[in-house]
């Protein structure tokens, strides 16, 4: 694997400016100027609530955007160089499971309910690579040792109904495995299962990391994870990146209002109820704006708590707040 | 209010629905103004018989072999007709509306039985089935009407009681339990209501099977003697098919139109009724 | 309410067994559960899927009928036993004292009713039959809610999914009960409402002296909201204690795996997550393990794991644990 590490701290993805939406006479945007590059080896998270845009993003990514309701309007997606909005047909194909693989957040809708898992994943290996028979098969096993799939050989002869929600996602990412990608893009990967089980899968994929040098899109709602398991993050709100940086920087000292009003929402050690009266939560007022009806300004100025008469008039674009740290609030400053 | 005008809007995009709808309305129109248009008993002999239509202008739409006015019996034929299909329908659709709820809701042993009973009624071929019925008791208007109830009231309870058992298991129904509703205003208030969109559509369908199942029947001789509907006009018309085809082709036309509009307009009502309920409910 | 030495509890639970199908195959969801929760404390109920939570919560509102054992309310025996066929109505009384809130919001509400006739029906069918009297109580719901009695002629579909969990709090409300059973209010919102809605539970214990059964997935939202807490797996409770004792002094190996599987709070700083002991999927609750059903996931197993079944015994004030070495 030592392509893989001479391609460390290398950008292997950049998405640039991206604009995603609905051009023509009902025309709206649901995501805006959204900027970053996944590095290898390191996982980026993009966290956010429904309606974020987050998911959007990632699927923009592999172009599987549900069109024509939803289409870039604008900016770039470079794959090692490569210009993926440009690609058609049989490069996009490559690309796709090949460069790039994602998995998504329901195990169970994304696998053939009549095939067994070992003619998925044989079919995931040929699609990739010209293999006789044994050697497929070979890999089919190696693939399912890959993901710390107990007993290899047997899961491979079972089908999909059979597994556990853990395994079916196991199997997944085995079968994003197959194509030897550099970028993996994990659309909430784990918010369908259990938390024993959600620890083990993000478990796997990150020794998948480690090994091949893996870079990972992570795509959560859940800061916990964040914290746990990227090394970056950048936070959506209404289609738009507020803040972005390293996991420690923007966790640690958030600078836009929404991170810190979700850093605060979820309880946390300091609350613990036990008889007592039990603090309030710091609350994040109102809800997640309706694409179609934006307010002027600051996205967020509605919710937020330090907003004032310049928020609603002008939109404060990502600024630098600390090293590889950007927030886009006037206030950023002030907050400090 | 906003949402029935929402729904006109979206079934006023669907211009076949439109049409349909017009065809409807138009024969509704015919069937209620027929006394009006032509006074006076369509079986009275009027003129000469064999009279094409436009031979003689007091008969627009012809004679037929005994010398009666069609274009009469076409505007009086349509009530009979609208009757019978709305009659069966509406019977139809409480009888299977009733008991799909039932079978729906309880489950076990009941659900069994009936829907046992609802496969003994879809077994046999229903024009057969109906025709059966109609022979054995003396065909009229009612008798028609039971049969051809009896033969679509399966249809409507399999649906009724599918939908249920959808909604059955939301848990807004389950919250009504635990408020302490009763299972019967359970149904009535909470599940039927939510089954409404594609009960109206199969009901109306049915409206348009009846006109059909009707106008066979008649044609076979088993309508009701004392009322002239289309099938009956088709009927008398068979014995000189070849000669005045006119006589059968009429009312015929008229059937194939009316019923054309209940399935278009039925069609446009199911598109209407149904795009966010269902994925809300799913 | 008697505050100093409650006599009887609020809900006594005792030695519940629940069946249910799953594909076919007919097994005790829930499986020899007692435990009784006392007017104002808010207990805890954690497990994952599969481990009967939900089903418990159902088999106390009446929606499903149990196969053994019996709850009571304030004393008096709410058992539903049989087949739901032709399910007994509970008394008004029990009705008004014991609601419940749901886990999908839009799925607990009538899409085709109103709010107003969604909150008010509770009262429509528990007698109340004065028509200003009942509307003057569904505004005054809405607006301890938060929402206010203006958006009683609104759909479901035309809020948010905080919106409508508050609206499904407003219904709950609306019997002034006493206990109010909460099946995952807050798993199907988003982060920035949860908050909103925890807050407001709060809030509604306080003022109206509540009680709470708090059923959740999420090891943070217990820990701030529940007083005592049971365990639950694969039917069975494994662990039950004071909240303190639990989260810092765990003795079952699963409540320490569940505990540290949970997500890390994320303000607490940098830090990697090390990774876990593999601990394996969870069973199938239809072939239950044998003995101690988590033997095949747990790392202190012995040979009696797999024989006998650990009962449930005391190992400290009010902390029962069912593990043969904790």
């Amino acid at each position: 694997m030592n392509i893989h590490t001479s391609l460390f701290d290398e950008q292997i993805l950049e998405v640039e400016n991206l604009q995603l939406g609905r051009s023509g006479s009902r025309a709206f945007s649901l995501v805006n100027g959204v900027s970053f590059s996944l590095k290898a080896g390191k996982t980026l998270a993009l966290v956010g609530e429904s309606g974020s845009g987050k998911s959007l993003t990632a699927l923009s990514v592999l172009r599987l955007l549900p069109e024509p309701s939803v289409r870039v309007l604008g900016g770039s997606i470079r794959f090692e160089g490569r210009d993926l909005l440009s690609l058609n047909g049989p490069d996009l194909r490559d690309v796709r499971g090949g460069g790039i693989a994602m998995i998504f957040q329901e195990p169970l809708s994304a696998l053939n309910p009549v095939m067994s898992i070992g003619n998925q994943l044989r079919e995931a290996v040929r699609a990739h690579e010209k293999l006789d028979r044994k050697a497929t098969d070979k890999r089919v096993i190696e693939l399912l040792e890959l993901v710390r799939m107990p007993d290899p050989e047997r899961v491979a002869r079972e089908f999909p109904h059979r597994l556990s929600g853990g395994m079916r996602q196991r199997v997944l990412i085995a079968m994003a495995m197959a194509g030897r990608p550099r970028v993996l893009i994990a659309d909430e990967p784990t918010t369908a299962l259990d938390v024993t089980v959600q620890a083990e899968v993000l478990d796997t994929l990150r020794g998948l990391q480690d090994k091949f040098g893996l870079a990972i899109l992570l795509i959560t709602h859940d800061l916990g994870l964040v914290a746990d398991y990227a090394s970056d993050v950048a936070v959506m709100y209404a289609g738009r990146i507020v803040e972005h940086g390293p996991v420690h920087e923007v966790l640690g000292s958030p600078f836009h209002p929404y991170t810190r009003g979700l850093l605060n929402a979820r309880p946390h050690a300091g609350q613990i109820a036990c008889g007592g009266v039990r603090p309030r939560l710091t609350e994040i007022t109102g809800s997640v704006p309706n694409p179609l009806d934006m307010p002027s300004g600051c996205p967020f100025w509605p919710r937020c708590p330090v907003a004032t008469g310049a928020c609603q008039l002008r939109r404060p674009s990502l600024s630098p707040v600390g090293i590889n740290h950007a927030a886009a609030c006037f206030k950023a400053e002030a907050l400090t | 209010m906003a949402r029935s005008f929402a729904f006109a809007r979206r079934y006023k995009r669907n211009i076949p629905a439109v049409i349909g709808l017009g065809i409807v309305i138009l024969v509704l129109l015919l069937a209620v103004l027929a006394p009006v248009l032509r006074p006076g008993d369509p079986w009275a002999i009027t003129g000469q018989p064999y009279l094409w239509p436009g031979q003689d202008a007091r008969f627009p739409l012809g004679t037929d072999v005994l010398g009666r006015d069609i274009l009469s019996g076409i505007l009086h034929g349509a009530s009979v007709s609208l009757f019978i299909g709305v009659a069966s329908a509406v019977v139809a659709g409480l009888l299977g509306t009733a008991l799909g709820a039932i079978s729906g809701y309880y489950g076990g042993w009941i659900d069994d039985v009936l829907m046992r009973i609802a496969e003994a009624f879809q077994t046999v071929p229903s024009f057969l089935q109906a025709l059966i019925i109609v022979a054995l008791f003396t065909p009229s208007s009612i008798t028609i009407v039971a049969a051809i109830s009896a033969i679509s009231w399966p249809g409507v309870a399999r649906l009724v009681r599918a939908e249920t058992k959808r909604v059955r298991s939301a848990d807004f129904v389950s919250a009504c339990y635990t408020f302490g509703m009763g299972n019967l205003r359970i149904i009535a208030s909470q599940i039927l209501p939510n089954c409404l969109a594609p009960l109206i559509v199969t009901v109306s369908v049915i409206v348009a099977s009846a006109i059909l199942i009707e106008a066979g029947l008649s044609f076979l001789g088993f309508g009701d003697p004392t009322q002239l509907s289309w099938g009956t006009m088709i009927s008398i018309g068979r014995g000189t098919l070849r000669s005045a085809w006119y006589m059968s082709a009429i009312p015929g036309l008229a059937i194939l139109v009316t019923v054309l509009g209940i399935n278009l307009a039925s069609e446009g009502l199911n598109d209407a009724l149904n795009p966010h309920l269902r994925e809300r409910l799913s | 309410m008697n505050m100093i030495a409650p006599a009887t509890p609020l809900l006594d639970v005792r030695n519940l067994v629940v069946p249910h199908r799953k594909d076919g195959h007919a097994f005790n969801a829930v499986d020899d559960v007692s435990f009784s929760l006392q007017p104002g404390e808010t207990l805890g109920l954690v497990g994952e899927s599969g481990c009967g939570k939900s089903t418990l919560a159902r088999a106390i509102m009446g929606l499903y009928p149990s196969s053994s054992g019996n709850i009571s309310f304030k004393g008096a025996d709410i058992t539903t036993k049989g087949s739901s066929l032709f399910r007994p109505r509970r008394s008004r009384d029990i009705t008004r004292g014991l609601q419940m809130v749901f886990q999908d919001p839009l799925l607990s509400l009538n899409p085709r009713a109103t709010i107003g006739r969604i909150v008010e029906e509770p009262l429509i069918v528990n007698g109340v039959r004065n028509r200003a009297a009942r509307r003057a109580k569904v505004g005054e719901m809405l607006t301890r809610v938060g929402l206010g009695p203006d958006v009683m002629d609104r759909l479901p579909h035309e809020f948010s999914g905080g919106q409508r969990q508050r609206i499904g709090i407003a219904r709950a409300l609306s019997l002034t009960p006493e206990l109010i059973i909460c099946d995952e209010p807050v798993s199907a919102l988003d982060l920035s409402v949860q908050a909103q809605v925890l807050n407001l539970l709060n809030d509604l214990q306080v003022d109206l002296k509540l009680s709470y059964l708090f059923i959740s997935h999420d090891i943070a939202v217990l820990r701030y909201m529940a007083s005592r807490v049971i365990v639950m797996y694969l039917g069975k409770i494994v662990e039950a204690g004071p909240a303190d004792v639990l989260w810092n002094a765990a003795r079952h190996p699963y409540t320490k795996a569940l505990i540290a599987a949970a997500p890390g709070d994320p303000t607490a700083g940098p830090r990697a997550r090390p990774n876990k002991v593999t601990l394996g999927d969870i069973p199938s609750p239809v072939d239950r393990p044998h003995g101690c059903s988590f033997h095949t996931r747990c790392a202190l197993r012995q040979s009696r794991c797999v024989e006998t079944e650990p009962a449930l015994r005391r190992v400290g004030p009010g902390h029962f644990v069912a593990c043969h070495f904790a």
